[in-house]
């Protein structure tokens, strides 16, 4: 090579170097949908995962607590059961036939609660109890309390309290189903065992039984409830003339008519359904369930596009655009009020009414709740994920809602949220319970799969309902 | 541009603000533009490589140490967006030309001067993708055949002959569109 190459090289490279081309436009609209696109399928990979996590810990907790209860079952101590329960012996109930529950030792002294038949009584014998069973020989609980339930067959039963701490308690530890409490021996002697063994370990660790309100079975328990609640939708930011744009322009449309045509508001929304609640320990609980969600907005004096190439009715709104099928309501029940021709296929129509455009999604959420105060009135935080999956989306007249006009185009079939809230809850009878939960919710993913620009929809929720424990 | 202008919209870039992203494609989209032209064979081409590129630049601003001059790193992401399109493309498998010296006389160094930038990309987009990429990273980039041997999986040697092949049909070309006399030696 010699140096008059280099120079040409140099001169060369010296030109492009400092060369400049503009661009098309249409390269930017490229990146910005590229990475919204890469980051809505980040987000939706990234609950995913967080949803296959939750529901992995769920199966986990709930293995645990199965896996759990055998092991108290069997794992026993008999050394320090014996020193429990002492030494008395439990005994062997030999014959099985279908039990009964006859009398209490408290029943015989007063005679008035069996007319009570439906409600709570309560035996206590200084440390022992004795249930006498129809046909049975009578089951010793050493240093028992034990209580008929309004089941009457089953009862509940505390080993090593005394009626006070069982009452200030208001759980005892376990229901005791008497058709498999007799069914053999194994399960009364296991039962009992188990039970001391508890008890053993409650008196190991020193535990105020009063004070710490530490109960085993209780901490465990599953809630069924139903909330409804009136939501309100919140938007980040206003639905803007180049969205419109997107639309319109292919059509020529003026600016100016664009703009005018932007006036969209939120209707009220709500949501309602069914809830589990799953408690693992004194504080923690796992709640998910089914809840039915319907939103919308109201369209006013909409605009329509109509393109007689492709026979093609269609409109614009914030969540997308809306094809108009229906288009006999539109000559039927809106008004024409405004008329332009933009070419030979596309004209533009405005209409003096307004368009109601409703979803409706079922959501199944997944939330983490922890007691922070845990009295009779208890307040919890609640954090967690929502995925919804859209089951409804229709287009109204909104003097007209009987038959749909049309439907919005590209939505998303599954919408993400996450959920913040507190929950209050307040027992209204033994088992049941009233909770009161505001709750906001942040929209993770887009309604329209088309939306270039990430728009987060914020729901906040006012829910009510009832929860029964068992 | 203003430094602090520049580190403002990196910032915002690295925070994955839109509007940074926006204001920094603005900055730097043409001269971009005008490094994909050269590496690519024709204007979609081009465009392909400009957007590919920019993402990657957003994807992988965080990786900047705000060390070394931004539009150089900027520069490097499209020339390797460039090279991984092609090796894609599988373009990297040519025959191994003879090296051909040619020479320019002043005439030539004339004609560089007069002809316009987008001539000149025209001319080097006409060269076929394997010549073209040896070219520009040798002659614009500064890259030495054994790096570019390496970057491509070449031998050396087919670098050098690519290069040579390059110049004689850029020469030719400038001739053809200026009617001078070239030689061969």
């Amino acid at each position: 090579m010699n140096q008059d190459q280099k120079h040409i090289d140099n001169q060369i490279s010296k030109k492009l170097l400092q060369a400049e081309v503009i661009p098309p436009a249409s390269v930017w609209l490229g990146i910005e949908k590229a990475l919204a696109e890469k980051k809505r399928k980040a987000v939706i990979l990234l609950y995913r995962r967080l949803g296959y996590a939750a529901a992995f810990l769920l199966f986990g907790f709930v293995s645990y607590y199965f896996i759990r209860s055998n092991s108290e079952i069997n794992t026993l101590n008999p050394k320090r059961t014996q020193q429990i329960v002492g030494n008395t012996d439990l005994i062997k109930i030999d014959s099985i036939s279908r039990p009964e529950l006859l009398t209490y030792e408290q029943q015989k002294e007063n005679p008035s609660e069996k007319s009570k038949s439906n409600r709570a009584k309560s035996v206590h014998n200084e440390n022992i109890a004795t249930v006498a069973t129809n046909g049975l020989e009578n089951t010793v609980m050493p240093n028992a309390f034990v209580e008929q339930t309004a089941h009457p067959k089953s009862l509940e039963m505390n080993i090593g309290r005394t009626i006070t701490e069982s009452i200030a308690l208001h759980k005892p530890l376990q229901t005791i189903d008497l058709t498999s409490m007799y069914k053999s021996n194994f399960n009364v002697l296991s039962f009992l065992r188990a039970y001391s063994f508890r008890r053993a370990y409650e008196l190991d660790q020193q535990t105020d039984l009063l004070a710490e309100n530490k109960t085993f079975a209780n901490n465990q328990s599953w809630k069924l409830g139903l909330a409804f609640s009136p939501t309100n939708v919140s938007r980040s930011s206003g639905f803007s003339t180049r969205e419109y744009g997107a639309l319109y322009a292919d059509a020529s449309v003026p600016t100016e008519t664009i703009a005018s045509v932007v006036s969209e508001k939120d209707i009220p929304a709500y949501s309602g359904g069914l809830n589990l609640e799953f408690q693992i320990s004194e504080r923690l609980s796992l709640q998910s369930g089914v809840y039915y969600l319907r939103q919308g907005q109201l369209i006013e004096n909409f605009s329509v596009i109509e393109n007689s190439a492709n026979s093609a009715n269609s409109t614009n709104s914030y969540f997308g655009n809306i094809s108009i099928t229906n288009t006999s309501l539109l000559s039927g029940e809106a008004p024409l009020s405004d008329y332009l021709q933009l070419n030979d296929a596309v004209s533009y129509s405005r209409f003096d009414a307004d368009l109601l455009q409703r979803f409706e999604l079922l959501e199944i959420p997944l939330i983490a709740s922890y007691k922070l105060i845990d009295r009779k009135f208890s307040f919890s935080l609640a954090a967690g994920l929502n995925q919804g999956v859209v089951i409804g989306n229709q287009v109204y007249l909104s003097n007209y809602t009987s038959q749909p006009i049309g439907t919005t185009e590209d939505l998303n079939r599954f919408i993400y949220k996450s959920v913040f809230g507190f929950s209050f809850e307040y027992p209204l009878a033994r088992k049941l319970y009233f909770n009161l939960s505001p709750t906001l919710k942040y929209q993770l993913n887009n309604f329209n799969k088309k939306a270039i620009e990430p728009e987060h929809l914020r729901y906040y929720e006012f829910k009510a309902g009832v929860s029964y424990r068992f | 541009m203003e430094e602090n202008y520049l580190k403002e919209i990196i910032d915002g870039c690295k925070k994955g603000k839109r509007k940074s992203q926006e204001l920094l494609y603005h900055q730097f989209a043409a001269k971009m533009f005008a490094v994909c032209l050269y590496y690519a064979g024709n204007k979609t081409e081009a465009e392909d490589f400009l957007q590919s590129g920019f993402i990657k630049v957003f994807e992988n601003i965080k990786q900047y140490q705000e060390k070394g001059i931004f539009e150089a790193w900027l520069r490097k992401i499209f020339m390797h967006t460039a090279l991984t399109k092609y090796r894609e493309k599988k373009l990297m498998l040519l025959p191994d030309y003879k090296e051909t010296e040619y020479l320019l006389d002043s005439n030539q160094e004339d004609v560089l001067s007069k002809i316009s930038t987008n001539d000149l990309l025209c001319l080097i987009q006409q060269l076929p993708p394997a010549y073209r990429l040896v070219f520009n990273l040798y002659a614009i980039e500064g890259y030495s055949h054994r790096e570019i041997a390496e970057m491509l999986g070449l031998q050396e040697g087919t670098s050098k002959s690519n290069l040579s092949r390059a110049r004689q049909i850029l020469q030719q070309k400038l001739a053809g569109q200026f009617e001078i006399s070239t030689k061969k030696g």
